[in-house]
């Protein structure tokens, strides 16, 4: 296969598990220029990751990575002219030539920033897409990643917050996905993670304070009150 | 043996569009070698009993200017095949098994799901079926292309095609991201 100069790239980083990931293939097959943060007003965002979305930008000054920051209303197709905005300029700012995005399953997500970056002439990367879920959760924890639940959203699932990806807790989704037929990543909004630490850290994240709060439809969210 | 033909220019597209074929392949336990169409050998082609060509990313053309690695597909060493073994090209891959065959490519765009109306039986699918499009370039329909192939479905573009004489598959749409069973089918052609 021809090696090609490694193309300049931006991470849409949302700082948990799956944005985390495709960062680690970022790094390894591109010359990632920056990550992207969308910081959504609206905690039910199609498109956007929203617990805590706030400290995204204390976990990319850990990695060490420039970012951008895009506030968003988080109106559903709206919020897509805000992401197109923190695209452009990130490819006028880093003259970046291509995105890479977490997505997995959602055809939603990643057919609309397909379009974005097409319309832009821009690649589009996404590394985790149609990935085995459970592989996934097992590659995050082989490849050393501290990630913790911090949101759940569905029945059965409330004594999966506050806890650590480890292979205890991969048992305990794989029981919970054949009986309650969760996603096991996640990816639905069966839950939220937060990622305190990766290899590509330069130092570890902990969170000193933190809150629980139930959301309208019962989902139990753990809001960082303090990180360090 | 299946030989996987990886078309995307870029390695990190590796496990967008070859890694998810090779995931379903895997959970059949049918055996499969995956080679980059760069590197590709007459061996592999030969060693092989089942052919597929993936697809790439919507900027990446840059497979259209290396078709002489796909001689394999060429009538002459088709009519010289006792094998007859079948091929699959999905998207791109569908693309290349079309200009190899004397057919264009014209300008088209389709992201995300479509509604695909198979006139009959392919691959298990019929009737009307949601698939999932990815491409800025399509077939043109076209007495070259009719030459050479049935065209199975269409949305304003035509999306599954069989070769007239061989069991030559092409998907303009993805199976791999929906519809999988397409390929689990092919597996058995």
């Amino acid at each position: 296969m021809s090696i090609s100069p490694k193309l300049k790239t931006a991470v849409l980083f949302s700082g948990g598990k799956d944005s985390g990931l495709a960062l680690s293939y970022a790094l390894e097959h591109t010359d990632v220029k920056c990550l992207i943060i969308m910081v959504s007003q609206n905690l039910e965002s199609y498109m956007f990751h929203t617990p805590n979305i706030k400290w995204a930008q204390v976990q990319a000054k850990a990695i060490g990575i420039p970012f951008i920051i895009q506030e968003t209303k988080g109106v559903k197709e709206k919020e897509l002219k805000d992401l197109e905005k923190a695209i452009k300029l990130a490819k006028t700012k880093y003259k970046i030539q291509g995105i890479v995005t977490g997505a997995i399953e959602s055809v939603y997500q990643a057919s609309r920033v397909q379009t974005i970056t097409n319309d832009l002439d821009l690649e589009c990367f996404n590394p985790l897409w149609q990935c085995d879920q459970i592989e996934l959760l097992k590659e995050l924890l082989d490849k050393k990643f501290e990630i913790i639940i911090i949101g759940v959203f569905g029945y059965g699932l409330e004594k999966l917050i506050g806890k650590t990806i480890d292979r205890v807790f991969i048992e305990e989704v794989k029981f919970l996905k054949d009986r309650l037929k969760i996603n096991p990543a996640g990816e639905g909004g069966e839950f939220e993670s937060f990622m305190l630490n990766a290899p590509y850290y330069t130092k570890r994240l902990e969170i000193i304070k933190s809150t629980m709060t139930v959301d309208k439809e019962g989902g139990k969210i753990m809001i960082i009150e303090e990180l360090k | 043996m299946i030989l996987i033909v990886n078309i995307c220019n870029n390695l990190l597209h590796y496990q967008e569009f070859v890694r998810p074929i090779e995931d379903i392949i895997r959970n059949t336990e049918e055996p499969f070698i995956t080679r980059h169409y760069t590197e590709l050998t007459s061996k592999d082609v030969y060693d092989s009993h089942r052919i597929i060509i993936t697809g790439t990313s919507l900027q990446d053309f840059e497979y259209s200017k290396h078709l002489d690695k796909f001689k394999f597909i060429s009538d002459e060493l088709l009519k010289n095949d006792s094998s007859k073994k079948p091929i699959l090209g999905i998207c791109g891959g569908m693309q290349i098994l079309c200009l190899m065959r004397g057919c264009k490519l014209v300008k088209g765009l389709e992201i995300g799901l479509v509604k695909a109306k198979f006139s009959a039986e392919f691959l298990g699918m019929n009737g009307e079926k949601d698939v999932y499009s990815l491409h800025n370039m399509v077939v043109k329909k076209d007495n070259a292309l009719e030459k050479h192939f049935h065209i199975y479905a269409s949305t304003k573009y035509v999306q599954a095609v069989k070769d007239k004489h061989y069991k030559i598959y092409g998907v303009l749409f993805h199976p791999e991201v929906r519809n999988k069973d397409i390929i689990r089918r092919f597996l058995c052609v």
